[in-house]
């Protein structure tokens, strides 16, 4: 039995934060065997931007800056500021016991604190048990 | 058979695409059992890049011909960047070759390397 990596794309199209305090919840499955024990870490990755472009409604133009709280299965992994206009990479690492390896879903779910995300290319990146 | 993931490097050095200019086809070949029907296993090229000036490079990355990318990167400050795109646009078997190339049609010029396919392969 071999530990590798595997992935799987939660979300490729782009995804838009329009205001403080909206989410989005994207469910995925994880293959057989994925590792969930505590020496396995998986990564979520995504590409993001934070729009300076003023919105209608009650959120402020906060010039390109967004806080981005990241949830796996209802639990934080962390909040993600992002600064600047610009489209970069960024990826979170998190417990392996938080995914469900069973047939169930999982869940990230994305949510402004403050400011406007666009988020697309969203990738876990895990280990499985694999025999070859 | 298992499923797992694979890449190729398909570029470790710095190359620079200037204003109107593009990088050249860079060639790379992936194996004969990669998995390229399934959206949740779509191939993902990464790499990394940084605007080399205040202007912004309008970014175009072409696999095999097709179109997969059209991005403003702005800002001179190295960065991550990936790109899930289609699996059909990738040609299986060690024999047959596939290329990506990088264009740019923005101001400003853009130095790029670290180029990466990654995708998942059924192994017995």
């Amino acid at each position: 039995m071999a530990r590798l990596l595997d992935y799987v794309v939660i979300q490729r199209q782009p995804i838009d934060l329009d205001h403080t305090g909206q989410s989005e919840l994207l469910g995925f499955h994880v293959r057989a065997r994925a590792v969930t024990d505590l020496e396995s870490i998986p990564a979520l990755s995504f590409q993001a931007r934070a729009p300076s472009s003023p919105v209608p409604g009650p959120s402020p133009d906060l010039g390109g800056r967004v806080d981005l709280e990241i949830l796996v299965n209802g639990l934080p992994t962390g909040v993600v500021r992002i600064t600047l206009d610009s489209v970069r990479g960024v990826w979170r690492t998190f417990a392996a016991p938080r995914l469900n390896a069973d047939s169930s879903a999982n869940f990230v779910q994305f949510r402004s604190e403050r400011g406007l995300a666009r988020i697309s290319d969203v990738v876990l990146w895990y280990q499985r048990e694999v025999t070859l | 058979m298992a499923r797992v993931a694979d890449f190729f490097v398909v570029r470790r050095e710095t190359f620079d695409v200037e204003p109107g200019g593009e990088s050249g086809a860079m060639v790379f070949t992936i194996h004969s059992d990669a998995v390229l029907n399934h959206a949740d296993a779509a191939p993902v090229l990464s790499y990394q890049c940084r605007p080399l000036s205040d202007d912004s490079a309008v970014l175009r990355i072409d696999v095999s011909g097709d179109s997969i990318e059209h991005v403003t990167v702005s800002v001179n400050t190295v960065r991550a960047m990936w790109k899930v795109f289609d699996g059909h646009l990738l040609h299986p078997g060690l024999g047959a070759d596939n290329n990506v190339k990088f264009r740019n049609t923005g101001e400003g010029s853009i130095r790029i390397s670290d180029v990466i396919v990654w995708y998942q392969r059924n192994v017995t």
